[in-house]
């Protein structure tokens, strides 16, 4: 099959110490708690131990934009409606992760990897009826945990496409009126899929 | 190439015979010293023997070697075999569920081991098992994601040390089913938080405690394995509390329960 698809050389040339590979992916995130998937972007940046096992940083950002709102009154069209509240969440995790390939030598390279570190979460919400506007930031530390298949394309460029799981309840101490404190989380357990490409560099 | 001295009298049918063998010998014998890195060096095979001669009166003799008449084969020495790593850090990650607790919990945990023959290993295991139970009520009604406030909190946590003897059942192939067992000590570490009342509750348990397990791993390389397994923890974590009237009494935590994990085994 690598012969097929013009590989040049399908072991990956990896197995040297001072291979590093920088992984640019996009998919989609779904928390649990929260209706509906939300685009997000990644990067993975790591060495090469061996053929197999990758340690190295994650970081990634997901957007999710919710609204709500009521059909317009007198409207006839279900389109028009009127928007109520608006609340976007911005998710930013980073984190050190271990991967480990199956294999490195044939085509197909299914791979698992496992990551922990901080997670941040800015809530920017804005409520039309009472004019409110707030924005909170969470924090915590996270899991993330991913496995996929990649394709090589190349000696040094492969595809993958992973579904993942992104574990985390993120926190922030708020002050009510009387002076108590107390603790305000956000889970922010779900899952998600994204389709990378990894590039190896020396 | 092979040359057999010839005396004066014809040696008889017998001696023929047994010269031949030895030369089939001496061939097998180089042949196999060229291709088994594990075989015994076979220069006697082939210098000695194949100067077998008769003398006169047709009785076999193996005389010493003669370098002048077949020069002796060039010495194939099988190369030294890599000496096994032999220690293991194995690192894993999974799911717990206690018996008693309908829940499953994060667990991380390390193993540090020794081969201590071909197939077992020996050494340290330490585990971290997290729970968490918040009581929470919603802090607004806007869409998306929503924030909870905490009235509650209580924390379990699970550290067992323990020993631990582990056995592959091949040190060759791809896949390598393995089983081991630990005993040692056990914490079970409790907190909780009623943030509306502002009290807090703290107590430590601890006793002798037991896991084993059972699973597969991959061999990806030959100082990196992948491994999944299955396990169970058997223990009950004490504490000795004193009532109001003095009385000592003795409380306990089962934490009998199973578990999956998955980790990577790594030999240095």
């Amino acid at each position: 099959m690598s012969l097929a698809v013009g590989v040049p050389a399908v072991r990956a040339q990896s197995s040297g110490p001072d291979f590093w590979s920088i992984q640019l992916s996009g998919g989609m995130f779904a928390p649990i708690e929260a209706n509906g998937a939300s685009p997000s972007a990644g990067v993975r940046y790591c060495k090469h131990y061996g053929g197999n096992l990758q340690v190295g940083m994650l970081s990634g950002w997901t957007v999710k934009s919710t609204r709500l709102a009521v059909p317009a009154s007198g409207s006839q069209s279900l389109e028009s409606q009127v928007e109520l509240a608006q609340v976007n969440a911005h998710l930013v995790p980073v984190m050190g992760f271990m991967q480990v390939d199956f294999t490195d030598k044939l085509f197909v390279v299914p791979f698992v990897g496992i990551g922990a570190g901080y997670e941040w979460l800015v809530l920017v919400a804005k409520d039309h009826r009472t004019g409110l506007e707030s924005k909170s930031n969470y924090a915590n530390v996270a899991w993330e945990t991913y496995a996929g298949v990649g394709l090589r394309l190349t000696s040094r460029v492969r595809l993958n496409s992973e579904l993942f799981y992104n574990g985390g309840s993120l926190k922030r101490n708020i002050l009510d009126p009387s002076g108590q404190t107390w603790i305000e989380v956000v889970h922010m357990n779900g899952v998600g899929a994204r389709v990378g490409l990894d590039m190896i560099f020396e | 190439m092979f040359r057999f001295v010839r005396g004066s009298a014809t040696p008889r049918h017998g001696v023929r015979y047994l010269l031949s063998l030895l030369s089939c010998f001496s061939i097998a014998g180089g042949v196999f010293a060229a291709t088994r890195a594990d075989a015994a060096p076979s220069d006697w095979l082939s210098v000695e023997l194949l100067q077998v001669g008769t003398d006169s009166t047709g009785t076999v003799q193996v005389p010493r070697p003669a370098t002048t008449l077949t020069p002796p084969a060039p010495t194939i020495l099988a190369p030294p075999a890599p000496k096994p790593k032999a220690n293991y850090l194995h690192l894993q990650g999974g799911l717990f569920v206690p018996i008693d607790v309908n829940a499953p919990s994060p667990t991380l945990g390390i193993r540090l081991g020794r081969r201590v023959t071909g197939h077992m290993r020996a050494g340290l295991l330490v585990d971290w098992t997290f729970e968490r139970k918040n009581l929470e009520q919603p802090v607004n009604s806007l869409p998306g994601l929503q924030p909870f406030r905490v009235l509650a909190r209580a924390d379990g946590q699970l550290i067992p040390a323990m020993l631990f003897i582990e056995v592959n059942l091949t040190e060759k192939r791809f896949l390598v089913p393995f089983g081991g067992v630990a005993a040692g000590y056990e914490w079970l570490l409790l907190r909780a938080n009623d943030y509306r009342t502002g009290e807090f509750a703290k107590a430590t348990y601890a006793n002798f405690a037991w896991q084993g397990w059972g699973g597969l791993g991959m061999r990806l390389d030959k100082g990196l394995r992948v491994d999944a397994e299955l396990f169970y923890n058997g223990g009950s974590l004490e504490r000795d509390v004193t009532d109001t009237l003095g009385q000592t009494w003795t409380e306990a935590v089962r934490v009998n329960g199973v578990g999956a994990r998955v980790g990577v085994d790594i030999s240095y």
